[in-house]
């Protein structure tokens, strides 16, 4: 069982003689409890969080806190002072709210996940958000859950029985397992991102950048094929034979782009971990294959690229997803030109929103270095915070759908483009960042995000159950 | 298909083929020189690997001084230790022991080193460049071969040549060899065994560290990647007999090629089916099972090591009864009290109990070794969902337990005529090919999705633990009838003397055969129950090496707890779930608990009866003590009966391992009417 360790709650009204004391109390307490990352840990972050007025809050925190009137970016921040009552539900006190993150923390034996930041992440956001008075002065808790690749399902076992109000900001590479528990014992989770096709329909779940199963977007393959209308004609896929996740994506990816003049004439899967790429690439090199995707590990993926380099196998077109925006392919020194989306702001490109997260990602993250997903998941702590503020004293899990529900047009005040959580309408933006000379230099479009509804495409097929609600 | 191209690919099958050649030159060497086949040469060439990564990577040394401190300090400092440390203390132990220790010291490793380099921190990749450069190649046949590929078989050909010089022209190697086939007499001889041992020991860390710096830039630095690779290269080692370097080179090359003719093949096929890449992911372990089967293993040697008799307990029907009782209501009180992550643990344990349970009779009493119980529990799970659907139903069990205990036949069968090692190493040939294969390829199972329910009587939590002691109860109890019946004798005698046994007669086929499928069996039934406990179970939780439930740290726990008595098993499966628990609770110790399997395994090379053993020693020894003095203060007419009265056991007491302690020797001379000053004999 996770301990929980709760602040004793503080006094919400002080004179200025008490003041001093509470600076003094404060600057005790952001020596001594400074956020850590423990498996199953209750956090409560740096907690300076008194529902005091703007000037004590910036005497007591010395300035780190936020400049310009509390916003995220372009919006204001959800977070701040209030006086919610009642303990309106499970996980949920007049003071706090127990919520809980789940995600592929470590992956295993030494396989690296691109969900490695979101724990961070979220230990930043509740630090963050706690230090401007939490959710309408509830105080955000902070539980966090391993799935360890293969055991989302112990994982959301564990998280149903661990008293947390609701998931924010959780991501699994395989969070199939897991999803018809998740809707079972009536959780609601606001999810960073999915990656399945079961998960990604699931009820009683929004996430900030949709990825419903049943709708592929085609932005990406569109720009391409306007691009390289030669290449796409001679496509190659390569992907891992298990688990399930990458073998399903594959699928979706072909039937969706298909119709746009893809042309696979190498579907190649290879073992999970390959040891040898060499003959691979020579057998994609043999085939002629001018458009290469894959759908593997960044780590497999530079060791394929450097035996492409050595086998002189150069195809006109290397096109890698969002996982793949992570400094170490572009610094690998095998991946230039590859094409590379993402779904979030450019880190290249810091807006005011961006610049708050790698901030209270510093401060909070517990070393954790910024990556995409990171950012997605800060999005849904921000929605989360904001949908469960605006209830107030009426926080029941059922009135979080239905607030949830509502919100059609979300940008995290700029941390990605304006999405549509509550009808979970798939993600129809693109932004292409490609490899030049070590870094991710900005290839489509000129500025911004390219946005347009038409681009996705429904595919069918049986990717997975979707979980349904007894 | 082109000449050309069969041509290329055949060149970069030669050159893959170095790989294995390295990994495996270093088992064939260490096997002859020490007499112990080393489960964990691949894990020792992993921290390797990881050390020259951060000594290269991380600290910035140059590659060169990196490389002599990897190579000519921290191997051979391995190769001590580990000699010192485990091998020595190891001296006559039984070659299951030796197996079940060096599986122990590849779980520390692995531990180590998921410990010092964990996954995911994404400050610097592991990654390590090549010798000479990415960039440097050579152009053959029409494919371009890297630098590094040819320095690596540059070096398996060095490697060849500098171990037949040393073997068979220096007096070192003739001594390394000496002391393998006859310890004692080589001592007698003048020479010093230990040294020479340790002199071993070095050498085969040496190779070991040697392959994985050269492995590591082409095959990127994970833990169990690298591992996993050597295992492989086992293959190209058997093919070779484990003796001869020659036969290990054409096995490598068999697995090098056959890798890339496997991809000369796809590159015919727009659409590679799964079921082909599996095969060729798998084609290391196939081969591996293959060759084991069909080679003539190694004649048994005339002068079979002296063997201590293990001190196998028998209990009473009454006393198994009575505890298997009280472990119902045991469990049916703590059902009630643990709740959330310690009441799953404490069922996941109660599962993992039986199939630890399926090797009692099996390692305990018959002597045999299997590492495949997970794979069997598994097939087991699969079968009874199979065939009695996702609702459950106590049909179920019976499924498994029959369909387990046909494939254990199956695997049996080939098997029967190997041993120990052949045996271990064709189970987890096994093992690796029903995970890589067959568990891979079916829908679900391979991305742990898979719901087993369970039937309606014992649905909620409550129930079914209760239900799962009950099985566990009901099953040991069963392997202690075994024990008691004329077949557990024939076990017994199987183990102490394989060739005593065809002596009178004795059908060792159909005795090895039976114990296999029990075993599998019950491992079947386990496996089962541990899906229904779950709900959803997929191919990470019965696996060999990696995932969240493996056989490594299960059959170390299992040896630990004590593999010849049945509360063993219970005890190795609680304290193998409770790992998680403690490093959950106190995160200082979880890097503790994550090497704890290997550490006890090792453990074992003092121990190998283990700790129920110990405990029931323990026991036995104080309440000697306590009569002793009984005796020595109470009335004379009432000690020799005292004496008399607890009948020694010629079990009980070891004489082959170590002296028995006084308090035994004096009860055993009372008992006969012998006064030892008479004899004249020092104390």
């Amino acid at each position: 069982m996770p301990s929980s360790r709760s602040f004793p709650s503080r006094p919400r009204r002080r004179t200025a003689l008490l003041a001093p004391c509470l600076l003094a109390l404060v600057a005790v307490l952001l020596v001594a409890c400074g956020s850590r990352v423990k498996a199953g840990s209750v956090d409560e972050g740096l907690g300076n969080a008194t529902g005091g007025t703007a000037a004590a809050t910036t005497a007591a925190t010395g300035g780190t806190g936020q400049t310009s009137a509390n916003m995220v970016g372009t919006m204001p921040s959800p977070c701040g002072p209030g006086h919610a009552t009642g303990a309106t539900d499970k996980g949920v006190t007049p003071t706090t709210i127990k919520i809980g993150v789940i995600s592929d923390k470590n992956g295993i034996g030494g396989i690296t996940v691109p969900t490695v930041g979101i724990q961070g992440s979220m230990q930043a956001f509740v630090a963050y958000c706690n230090s401007l008075g939490g959710v309408r002065g509830r105080k955000l808790q902070l539980v966090t859950f391993d799935s360890k690749l293969f055991q989302e399902n112990e994982a959301m076992k564990q998280a149903c029985s661990s008293g947390i109000f609701a998931l924010v900001g959780s991501g699994s590479v395989a969070d199939d397992q897991g999803a018809q528990t998740m809707v079972d014992c009536k959780l609601v989770e606001v999810a960073g991102y999915t990656a399945t096709y079961a998960k990604g329909l699931s009820p009683r779940l929004f996430a900030v950048i949709p990825n419903p199963g049943n709708v592929f977007p085609t932005g990406p393959a569109t720009y391409i094929a306007k691009q390289f209308p030669d290449a796409i004609k001679k496509a190659g896929i390569v992907y891992p034979s298990t688990p399930d996740t990458a073998k399903n994506q594959a699928k979706r990816m072909e039937q969706a782009t298909v119709p746009l003049g893809f042309k696979y004439i190498a579907d190649t899967p290879t073992a999970p971990l390959v040891t040898n790429w060499a003959p691979i690439v020579q057998s994609l090199k043999d085939k002629g294959v001018q458009y290469l995707t894959a759908i593997t590990t960044v780590d497999q993926t530079v060791q394929m690229l450097k035996a492409m380099k050595v086998a002189g196998f150069a195809p006109k077109v290397v096109d890698l997803a969002q996982q793949y925006y992570d400094p170490a392919l572009a610094s690998s020194g095998v991946a230039e030109g590859a094409y590379v989306l993402t779904n979030t702001q450019p880190f290249e490109e810091p807006n005011a929103a961006i610049d708050l997260y790698n901030q209270w990602l510093k401060k909070a993250g517990g070393g954790t270095a910024p990556t995409t997903l990171g950012v997605e998941s800060f999005s849904a702590g921000l929605l989360f915070a904001k949908v469960a503020g605006s209830l107030g004293s009426h926080l029941t899990r059922e009135n979080l759908i239905t607030g949830l529900t509502k919100v059609t047009s979300w940008d995290a005040g700029g941390l990605h483009p304006s999405q549509n959580p509550g009808q979970n309408v798939a993600n129809s933006c693109v932004l292409y960042l490609q490899v030049k000379g070590g870094k991710f230099v900005r290839a489509f479009p000129d500025k911004g995000f390219a946005c347009n509804k038409a681009n996705t495409a429904h595919v069918s097929g049986d990717f997975g159950k979707v979980p349904v609600e007894k | 298909m082109s000449v050309a191209q069969f041509l290329q690919y055949t060149i970069l099958g030669l050159a893959a083929a170095g790989v294995y050649a390295v990994a495996a030159s270093g088992l064939v060497v260490t096997y002859p020189t020490t007499g112990i086949f080393n489960f964990a040469h691949g894990a020792v060439g992993m921290i390797a690997a990881y050390t020259y990564w951060e000594l290269r990577i991380n600290h910035h040394l140059p590659a060169p001084l990196a490389l002599s401190l990897v190579l000519l300090v921290l191997a051979p400092l391995m190769g001590i230790v580990i000699e010192r440390v485990v091998m020595r203390k190891m001296g006559e132990a039984s070659t299951i022991t030796q197996i079940v220790v060096t599986i122990g010291l590849l779980a520390t490793l692995i531990g180590i080193g998921n410990v010092l380099w964990p996954a995911g921190s994404a400050t610097k990749p592991y990654t390590l460049p090549s010798f000479f450069g990415d960039a440097r190649l050579v152009h053959i046949g029409g494919v371009a071969i890297p630098w590094h590929s040819l320095v690596v078989l540059a070096c398996a050909g060095l490697v060849a040549l500098g171990l037949r010089l040393l073997l068979h022209g220096t007096r070192l190697g003739v001594a390394m060899r000496a002391v393998v086939d006859d310890r004692e007499l080589t001592s007698l001889t003048g020479g010093n065994p230990d040294t020479t041992a340790t002199f071993s020991w070095v050498l085969g860390c040496f190779l070991a560290a040697l392959a994985g710096v050269l492995i590591a830039p082409i095959v990127s630095l994970s833990v169990a990647g690298l591992t996993l690779l050597v295992i492989n290269a086992y293959a190209a080692a058997i093919v070779g007999r484990l003796r001869s370097l020659p036969l290990t080179y054409l096995g490598a090359l068999i697995l090098g090629l056959g890798d890339s003719y496997f991809s000369l093949a796809s590159a015919h096929m727009s659409r590679t089916p799964t079921w082909i890449t599996d095969l060729h992911n798998s084609l290391p372990v196939i081969l591996l099972f293959v060759v084991l089967l069909v080679l003539p293993q190694d004649r048994v040697r005339v002068t079979d090591r002296v063997r201590a008799r293990s001190n196998i307990p028998m209990p009473s029907l009454r006393k198994a009864a009575t505890a298997g009782v009280a472990l119902v209501v045991v469990a049916w009180v703590a059902a009630g009290v643990l709740h959330g992550s310690a009441l799953r643990a404490g069922g996941q344990g109660l599962a993992l109990a039986v199939v630890m349970l399926s090797l009692v009779p099996l390692i305990g009493y018959a002597g045999q070794i299997s590492l495949a119980q997970l794979a069997f529990a598994g097939i087991g799970a699969l079968a009874a969902v199979e065939v009695v659907g996702a609702n459950g139903s106590p049909l179920g069990f019976l499924v498994a337990a029959v369909v387990a205990g046909a494939v254990g036949a199956l695997v049996a069968l080939p098997a029967l005529r190997l041993k120990d090692l052949y045996l271990a190493l064709a189970t987890m040939a096994f093992a690796l090919f029903v995970e890589q294969v067959v568990f891979a390829g079916i829908d679900g199972f391979s991305s742990d999705t898979r719901v087993f329910g369970r039937f309606s009587l014992v649905s909620s939590d409550r129930a079914y633990f209760v239900f799962m002691a009950a099985v566990f109860a009901v099953l040991g109890f069963g392997v202690v009838v075994l024990r008691r019946s004329p077949f557990g004798r024939r076990l017994q005698a199987m183990k102490d003397s394989p060739a005593g046994c065809a002596t009178v007669g004795m059908s060792l086929t159909a005795t090895k055969l039976i114990v296999f499928s029990l075993s599998a069996a019950i491992a079947g039934v386990g496996g089962y129950m541990l899906a229904c406990w779950k709900g959803s179970v997929g191919v990470d939780d019965y696996s060999l090496l990696t995932g969240a439930l493996a056989m490594l740290p299960v059959l170390l726990l299992a040896v630990v707890g004590g593999i010849t008595a049945v509360s063993g098993s219970l005890i190795g499966a609680l304290i193998l779930v409770a790992l998680p628990q403690v490093a959950e609770a106190y995160p200082s110790l979880a890097n503790l608990m994550i090497l704890l399997p290997g550490l006890v395994g090792i453990s074992l090379a003092r121990n190998p009866d283990g700790l129920v053993a110990d405990l029931s020693r323990l026991s036995r020894t104080v309440r000697d003590r306590y009569e002793a003095r009984q005796a020595a203060t109470g009335d004379p007419a009432r000690a020799p009966r005292a004496a008399r009265a607890r009948a020694v056991q010629p079990e009980a007491v070891a004489f082959g391992r170590r002296a028995a302690n006084d308090d035994e020797l004096r009860a055993l001379e009372a008992g006969l009417g012998v006064v030892r000053e008479d004899c004249g004999v020092v104390a």
